[in-house]
């Protein structure tokens, strides 16, 4: 596979971001050549466009830089279109349970970096958890989870006491207690920092199989 | 026919119509007149159920209506035409009568397809009938806009009697016609009353109702000031003075 | 290749741009009998797909019936939304049904939003099938769209324009109080009018939902945006109008990304509604029907 292909949400900072700022610029240096990209809105409902420059490209991988509801329309106009890259490559965002809901057939095979899958005990309980009330735990929400227990260990760890007159005094160690953290514990190991306090997250690669994300790759094993 | 009891409307502190009583016999045609402003168009607005009533009754044919919705009182016979014209300018002159015909439909029940498809087959034949009558014949296709002003008064009293009424409230008919077609409208409105349809007429046009009406009711600010027959209602000296005394 | 591209875009353009016309035709209708914007119209249009879809999920059936149960649900939402932002509401204050509409724009994004976690689901195919002749492609789905538009269009006029309940309908919008003196019931004339364009809406929901493969709430903004769009450029209150207009801002928008991207084409959407309005602000047709 030497060629690739992009499709950007041209109005969404991080779709942008992902494309222009990450994937093409490594594409580029790993010795990829980068095709272009085709071009859509966050509310685009119409891809003839789009997926005919994909169409004539043909390009070996496509890249999908958006959020669900126009990856979905993008891969539907693709499949009318005959579009058939050889690999499919979504935005981390994308591996939720939306795009399995919205385009489950279309879908079919595309791969996507992401932040989570239940592959740690920690995280399958907590995946069992939210099965529970009706919830799918994705990344998103599995960030979100794990912020509010990075929030509980700073809590304990800080001896919070949650009383009227220690207001001023329990937020002050909260920052301190959070400011202090080199890293934090997140449901698929252990997350680092940058200088600049960026997260650097443990990451994994799910494909879309039968309507269902699996692990196709786990660099943590 | 008609009976209003008592009948008032205010509007805030203006008593447009003030404890009001009549009694129109069927078959007559009856003149309400009075000063600009003193209640005529709203005693009408309150007998079609426009506006609701104050106080007091309005009795139609032996019937209390003083509640009833605009379209109950028109199903049980009451039709009006308008003293500023309300035609449906964008329909044809056909299609102003065939509207019309609801309130037949209404009566009758028709169902719902000759009602409102169009399945009536008696419609074309009365809507002709109405529109010789009225002198429109050759104009049916028409837009009602572009009328010729007096057309449109014809139109407007052809639309009233598509609903076939029992009693006929004419606002002001003659109101900018000039006198060939003040003639033709006063032979109309005869014919009309000797085909059994009671009228109730208000005219600023002295000549035309004096000529017309069996009998007259003049009102000033909202009473009942005389009534009578022409003749009687002239010689009242409370008409005189309320004519001299206003402006109009 | 230049000129094959620009036609296929005018061609997909002018196929997408009849959904705009068809929920263009929902607002213009309303507007020409009661003289007033339904707001909700496009949400509740996208709501009777999603009722449809949940239903025809549920007991099964053939992805066609979607869009006849659309119609149905969608029917009844217009009259709900009449009952509860036209009935009890003062049509004197111009401000009054617009605020109750927006509001009921709110609600009904937000209980599509509770019912499905805000996921988009995906719609099936109702018509599929792709004619290809060359180089040149015509979907198929959009070609049914686009002739379902048509075919509503002519049954509105029909019954606008040839049926006594039609001609009642005017009468009301033209003469409302010469109306109700002739025996028609306004309120019955304009809750009849939202069903029909509820069942329109749904039809057109359900047909845009195929069109898309998916229903989502983000369907609901630009639909309405584009949909009153078309109202206005169409001429408030004309059916042809809306239509024509319609195809022409859904071809103008492919267009415009075509030559000028993605980035820049809804600049020219606005344009193109701005030069309307300013050159002629009564629509494609300009005859808009005035109360007299
Ligand atoms: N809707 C209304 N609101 C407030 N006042 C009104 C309303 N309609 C009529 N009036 C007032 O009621 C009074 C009677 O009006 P009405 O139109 O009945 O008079 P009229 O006898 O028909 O006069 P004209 O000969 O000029 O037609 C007037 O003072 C008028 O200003
Ligand atoms: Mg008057």
């Amino acid at each position: 596979m030497k060629s690739i292909f992009g499709g950007v949400e041209e109005d969404f900072a991080h779709s942008r971001a992902t494309w222009y700022a990450v994937m093409k610029e490594v594409a580029a240096k790993e010795g990829f050549e980068v095709k272009g990209e085709a071009k859509w809105l966050l509310n685009d409902t119409n891809f003839t466009n789009q997926a005919r420059e994909a169409r004539r490209a043909a390009a070996d991988i496509m890249v999908i830089s958006a959020h669900p509801f126009t990856t979905c329309g993008m891969l539907k106009e693709m499949a009318r279109q005959g579009v058939a890259p050889k690999l499919l490559v979504g935005l981390t965002s994308s591996s939720s349970l939306e795009t399995l809901q919205g385009c489950a057939k279309e879908a079919e095979a595309i791969i996507i970096p992401t932040s989570f899958a239940p592959v740690t005990p920690e995280a399958q309980a907590a995946a069992d958890n939210a099965a529970k009330f009706n919830g799918s735990l994705d990344l998103h929400s599995a960030a979100a989870y794990e912020n509010v227990m990075i929030l509980k260990q700073v809590i304990e760890s800080e001896g919070i006491m949650a009383k009227p007159d220690t207001l001023q005094d329990d937020r002050n160690k909260i920052r301190a207690g959070l400011a202090k953290l080199q890293q934090t514990t997140g449901l698929l190991g252990v997350t680092k920092r940058t200088p600049d306090r960026e997260a650097i997250k443990p990451f994994l690669f799910v494909h879309a199989k039968a309507g269902k994300w699996e692990v196709l790759h786990n660099p943590l094993n | 026919m008609l009976e209003l009891a008592n009948l008032s409307k205010h509007f805030g502190g203006v008593r447009a119509v003030d404890s009001l009583n009549l009694k129109i016999e069927p078959g007559q045609i009856f003149g309400l007149i009075g000063p600009n402003g003193s209640g005529k168009s709203t005693t009408v607005n309150l007998i079609t159920g426009l506006l609701d009533v104050t106080h007091g009754s309005i009795t139609l044919a032996g019937e209390e209506i003083t509640r009833l919705p605009t379209h109950v009182r028109l199903s049980s016979g009451i039709a009006r035409t308008f003293q500023n014209i309300r035609l449906f300018g964008q329909l044809t002159v056909w299609q102003n009568l065939w509207v019309a015909e609801n309130a037949r439909a209404q009566r009758e029940r028709t169902n719902f397809f000759s009602r409102w498809m169009g399945g009536d087959r008696g419609a074309r034949a009365r809507i002709t009938r109405a529109l010789e009558f009225s002198g429109l014949a050759d104009k049916a296709d028409e837009l009602a806009a572009n009328l010729a002003f007096g057309e449109q008064r014809r139109l407007e009293l052809a639309r009233a009697l598509a609903a076939e009424p029992k009693l006929l409230l004419l606002d002001e008919p003659a109101a900018g016609m000039n006198p060939e077609e003040i003639g033709a409208l006063d032979d109309r409105i005869r014919q009309i009353r000797d085909s059994g349809i009671t009228v109730l007429l208000i005219e600023h046009h002295m000549e035309l109702i004096m000529a017309i009406a069996d009998r007259i009711a003049v009102l000033n600010f909202g009473q009942k000031i005389a009534e009578g027959t022409p003749a009687e209602v002239q010689a009242h000296p409370a008409v005189r003075e309320a004519y001299l005394g206003t402006a109009g | 290749m230049l000129l094959v591209d620009l036609a296929q875009s005018i061609l997909d353009g002018v196929l997408f741009g009849a959904t705009y016309a068809l929920i263009g035709i929902g607002f213009t209708l309303v507007f020409g009998v009661m003289h007033k914007i339904n707001m909700a119209y496009a949400a509740a249009s996208v709501g009777g797909a999603y009722a449809a879809l949940r239903l025809i999920t549920l007991i099964g059936g053939p992805a066609w019936a979607s869009l006849l149960i659309a119609a149905a649900v969608g029917g009844l939402f217009g009259l709900f939304i009449y009952w509860l932002c036209f009935r009890f509401i003062p049509l004197s204050n111009p401000l009054a049904t617009l605020m109750s509409t927006v509001g009921m724009f709110l609600l009904a994004e937000e209980i599509i939003v509770h019912t499905t976690d805000g996921m988009p689901q995906n719609y099936p195919v109702v018509v599929g099938g792709i004619l290809h002749l060359g180089e040149f492609m015509i979907r198929g789905d959009l070609v049914f769209v686009f002739a379902c538009a048509i075919l509503a269009m002519l049954i509105l006029l029909y019954l606008l324009y040839r049926t006594k309940l039609g001609t009642a309908t005017r009468a009301v919008s033209q003469q409302p109080i010469a109306a109700q003196l002739v025996g028609i019931r306004i309120n019955q004339v304009n809750a009849l009018t939202f069903v029909v364009t509820g069942m329109l809406g749904g039809f057109a929901g359900a047909l845009i939902g195929s069109a898309v493969g998916l229903l989502s709430p983000l369907l609901v903004v630009p639909l309405t945006i584009k949909g009153l769009i078309v109202t206005v450029i169409g001429g408030l209150g004309s059916i042809p109008g809306a239509i024509i207009a319609g195809l022409l801002v859904g071809m103008a928008e492919n267009v415009f990304q075509y030559f000028r991207g993605v980035t820049e084409r809804d600049i020219y959407v606005m344009l193109l509604l701005f030069i309307f309005l300013v050159f002629r602000p009564g629509g494609i047709f300009s005859t808009t029907v005035k109360r007299d």
